[in-house]
């Protein structure tokens, strides 16, 4: 019989029903060994888990690759055991001390919050996986696709919507990135979010390093990317789904190899917006489509029916 | 080319909702009052991107016909572009919006909460005084509230 990897160890815990923190305590103990290949399990675990095993696979994640991705999640599930009283104890025990290692609290400061005891709270204090050392590997390419304005929480840019798989099969882009580490903003209306994301994007990218690099990028989001550009980013490709155009977000087209701006017909998001539609420089080749409306640019169908594969030159 | 202002008049019939929406925002844009009857009409339009983009335009021409009650069915409806639209409203008015969202803050705390990110979206001294004294006993929402408070902390910290 083949011996047992930590992956499919991981594979059977999360398969197994029964007892939560035994789970919990189970992921925790294996998450030092465990090969990247693990994170798409872990996050196909994630929905509708107990939040005790949620709270276990995140903070696995976090053992894993050093991302804070999750700390809002477990900022969450804090609150709600806050909220549930004594039956809430040893859930916010284990997210407390999860949200310790993202933050860096050093684990005597626990004690502030219980009387550390619980078996998941010694598990929890473990033994730390090496960290990678030096420059992450470098793939050959790498696309992406960043949502606009309170469209954190959409589901067509993410794996299983539709614009996400679309661009994976139908425009033949394995190469989209959709780990459980995807690149998202905070999508909120503000100047000071979207340089901000400019900057994070910028990191995101440097921690996934390409030697090509393509970015779709709707509405606003396709401003951050062109934010990002001032902070040495890269891109191949920018293609810019019905941005709001302003002359305080252009790139530093040095940066950016081909950009493309797709804009509907009428757009009253883009139209009520600050800025307009159009660039109308020699950095953007620029699209009008038949089609109207502010999601339309995202549409698989309108993207069949218009041929924007071909405006934008696909196959790359 | 922009269009001129007989066309923006005329698409307000159109039967794209977009080329409505479009066209009342550009008048309102323009403060062209000889569009005022029209648009007063258009908000109470059953299709909300029509009816938030004649609000709009009603409100750069001086007249107040914001329906709260369309805005919000526009950012709890599931499409994103109605969302969009409504929170892009939302900012192009701004501060006079405050007062509009203090009754949501009593309401369920779903309503708490998207009233509470639409103040975070419009700051200012006024949205934060109505954050800074919301009380609630919703973790979600209190949660909410110092995640507010702790980011306009730290944006008053920035360097310029």
């Amino acid at each position: 019989m083949p011996s047992r990897t930590p992956l499919t160890r991981l594979q059977s815990i999360l398969k197994r029903s029964g007892d939560p923190a035994r789970q919990a305590v189970a992921i925790l103990e294996l998450a030092p060994d465990l090969p990247d290949a693990a994170i798409d399990m872990m996050d196909a675990a994630l929905d509708g888990a107990d939040p005790l095993l949620q709270v276990a696979i995140m903070d696995a994640y976090f053992e894993m690759t050093g991302d804070n991705y999750h700390q809002q999640d477990l900022e969450s599930i804090l609150d709600k055991a806050r909220s549930m009283g004594d039956d809430g104890e040893q859930l916010y025990m284990a997210a407390r001390i999860a949200l310790g290692h993202i933050t860096g609290l050093s684990a005597d400061r626990l004690d502030e919050w219980g009387d550390g005891q619980l078996e998941i709270t010694a598990t929890a204090q473990r033994r730390r996986r090496a960290r990678r050392r030096g420059r992450p590997s470098v793939v050959d390419e790498i696309t992406i696709i960043i949502h606009g304005t309170w469209a954190a929480d959409g589901t067509w840019w993410r794996p299983g919507g539709d614009f996400f798989e679309f661009t994976r099969t139908e425009l033949g882009r394995d190469d989209l990135y959709g780990k459980a580490d995807q690149f998202k903003w905070s999508g909120k209306n503000k100047d000071r979010k979207r340089r901000q994301a400019g900057i994070a994007l910028d990191k995101w990218l440097r921690d996934h390093p390409a030697r090509e690099v393509n970015v779709f990028g709707h509405s606003h989001g396709a401003n951050v990317a062109m934010l990002a550009t001032h902070q040495g980013l890269r891109m191949d490709r920018l293609i810019m789904l019905s941005p709001p155009v302003r002359r305080d977000y252009f790139a530093n087209w040095s940066n950016v190899g081909q950009a493309y701006n797709i804009q509907a017909s009428f757009d009253p998001v883009v139209a009520i917006a600050h800025g307009g539609q159009w660039f109308r420089n020699s950095h953007v080749i620029e699209k009008k489509l038949e089609a109207s409306g502010h999601s339309a640019s995202h549409e698989p169908p309108v993207w069949r029916r218009e041929k924007i594969a071909e405006f934008v030159s696909i196959p790359w | 080319m922009a269009s001129s202002r007989t066309t923006l008049m005329q698409s307000l019939a159109s039967n794209n909702r977009y080329q409505r929406a479009t066209a009342a925002i550009e008048l309102g844009k323009r403060r062209i009052r000889q569009a005022l009857p029209e648009l007063r009409r258009l908000t109470t339009d059953s299709d909300d991107i029509v009816a938030i983009a004649a609000m709009y335009a009603c409100w750069e021409l001086g007249e107040d016909l914001i329906s709260i009650e369309r805005i919000v069915a526009a950012l709890e409806s599931d499409s994103e572009e109605d969302v969009q639209q409504a929170v892009e409203t939302v900012g192009a008015i701004g501060e006079p919006f405050v007062a509009k969202l203090a009754p949501l803050l009593m309401q369920s705390p779903d309503r708490a909460r998207l009233a509470l990110k639409l103040l975070d979206e419009i700051g200012g001294p006024e949205a934060r005084r109505l954050v800074q004294f919301m009380r609630s006993d919703d973790p979600d929402v209190a949660a909410l509230v110092r995640e507010i408070l702790d980011d306009w902390e730290d944006a008053a910290d920035a360097v310029p």
